[in-house]
């Protein structure tokens, strides 16, 4: 592992001063469960000056603002949301996706901040491979052993796919994210925040963040009336992965009369990806078992396998679908 | 890696006896609105930006030329020319055993050649602001 600075600073305001100091050359650390395995991977792109933001006061809590919106810091835990009571009862869902996410140990270290912006697990990065996310120009996985980590909906230049679940969960809720930025606070959806590969900073990311920006909460507004949601992942290991596919959907139901609907899929996409056909299929019809089959006719059409994963497409489907009945046997 | 400025590409990349592959127009039209100049013949590395006169040109030179190719051969030519060898991967299977030829960059598509100009670009950008 290549030497590394660590710095401590205790405000936002010094920590964006210290990453703007440094550039691309530096990042943010906080729960450490990926960027300390990217220095251990010895990948090229990973930081030489860590600026740690646990000590920043301010940054790890869950709360509840006047206007009723669920107020997340940046370095609260995994953990933190899973046993959170006012998170079971508002957003159950979001819940159940954060115990899906690796560990019970890993979730005591990682946090949300890290969750949303981790860097993807494509083998042959993290295998040191000199490809677009590691100081080369060409993505192994469109070529190689794609049959888990990489995008089954197409890709730009690199074909990995997002990791994280925290992302699809909160889409379905229409949550949103502040960045503390030199320039001021910037806020985002969790869909701008994550839109796909960008070329950010002279280098390719999931996410729109640059060096001297940081993460500092996610807000998610109160449930609409009769907001029903559901979260589904399949994983090659029941104890702990990433995801093969999941499916994370939110209906608002006025009895069984579907008035509005998300549906995100993870796992099968360099991006959270939010299915807008099956959103606008499924709004003003009835929910039944039977719809929920009908709707993977309109799920995923311009899916665009690779060699090795075209499983995953299937995946998905079936995870709508069972999302869907879950839902309506619900209620 | 030079900001890329011109291509060259080997024409069994761009079609076969049935005619064009589909991404070419559409790519060739993005790289043409980019300003990136579409070889047929090798850039010369010889006086490369000046005419027998002496007289400044816009030639580009053969490290800032791209030259595409789905083959070892092709792969070994562009290296000897000076010019960037970047692998077409049509076959992932073929493609990998390629990458042991060292080629500087591949594409699943030509589509992917107006991000994989930009990409580069960006990259000298934001090291040279820096």
């Amino acid at each position: 592992m290549k030497k590394v600075s660590i710095y401590k600073p205790t405000t936002v305001d010094e920590a964006i001063q210290m990453l703007s100091a440094h550039g691309s050359e530096a990042g943010v650390y906080a729960g450490g469960t990926d960027l300390l395995i990217r220095l251990k991977n010895r990948l090229t792109q990973a930081p030489s000056y860590l600026v740690d933001i646990k000590k920043i006061q301010n940054l790890r809590y869950i709360k509840e603002d006047a206007q009723g919106n669920v107020l997340i810091g940046a370095t609260t835990k995994l953990s933190e949301l899973a046993e959170s009571d006012l998170l079971k009862k508002r957003y159950p869902m979001l819940v159940e996706a954060v115990n899906f996410i690796s560990s019970p140990e890993l979730r005591n270290a990682s946090t949300i901040g890290g969750d949303l912006l981790q860097e993807v697990w494509c083998q042959y990065l993290r295998g040191g491979y000199s490809c677009w996310r590691n100081g080369g120009y060409i993505c192994y996985g469109a070529i190689g052993d794609n049959s888990y980590y990489h995008s089954a909906m197409g890709g730009r230049l690199c074909y990995a796919v997002y990791p994280g679940d925290a992302a699809t969960a909160l889409i379905p809720f229409d949550a949103t994210v502040k960045l503390a930025t030199p320039a001021g606070t910037k806020e985002l959806s969790i869909e701008q925040l994550v839109p796909g590969d960008m070329m950010v900073d002279g280098r390719i990311q999931s996410h729109v963040v640059r060096y001297n920006e940081i993460l500092t909460e996610v807000v998610i507004p109160p449930p609409k009336p009769g907001l029903k949601a559901s979260f589904e992942k399949l994983r090659p290991r029941g104890v702990w992965d990433f995801a093969m596919a999941s499916a994370a959907i939110s209906l608002q139901l006025r009895g069984k009369t579907i008035d509005d609907a998300r549906v995100v899929f993870g796992g099968i996409s360099g991006k959270p990806l939010r299915e807008t056909a099956v959103e606008d299929f499924l709004r003003g019809k009835q929910l039944t078992t039977e719809l929920a089959s009908e709707s993977v006719s309109v799920a995923l059409s311009n899916a665009a396998p690779l060699k090795y994963n075209a499983t995953k497409i299937d995946m998905a489907k079936g995870l709508l679908v069972s999302g869907l009945v879950k839902l309506n046997a619900a209620g | 890696m030079r900001p890329v400025r011109a291509i060259l590409f080997e024409p069994a990349c761009l079609g076969d006896a049935e005619g064009p592959y589909e991404d070419v127009q559409p790519a060739l039209t993005q790289l043409e609105t980019m300003g990136i100049q579409i070889l047929y013949t090798p850039p010369s590395a010889l006086l490369p930006n000046r005419d027998r006169q002496g007289a400044a040109t816009n030639a580009p030179t053969p490290d800032e030329t791209l030259y595409i190719t789905d083959n070892a051969e092709g792969l070994a030519k562009a290296t000897t020319a000076g010019m960037i060898p970047i692998l077409l991967m049509h076959d992932p299977d073929q493609a990998m055993r390629l990458t042991a030829n060292n080629p500087a960059g591949g594409i699943v598509s030509l589509l992917e050649l107006p991000d994989f100009i930009r990409f580069v670009a960006a990259g000298q950008d934001y090291h040279s602001e820096r």
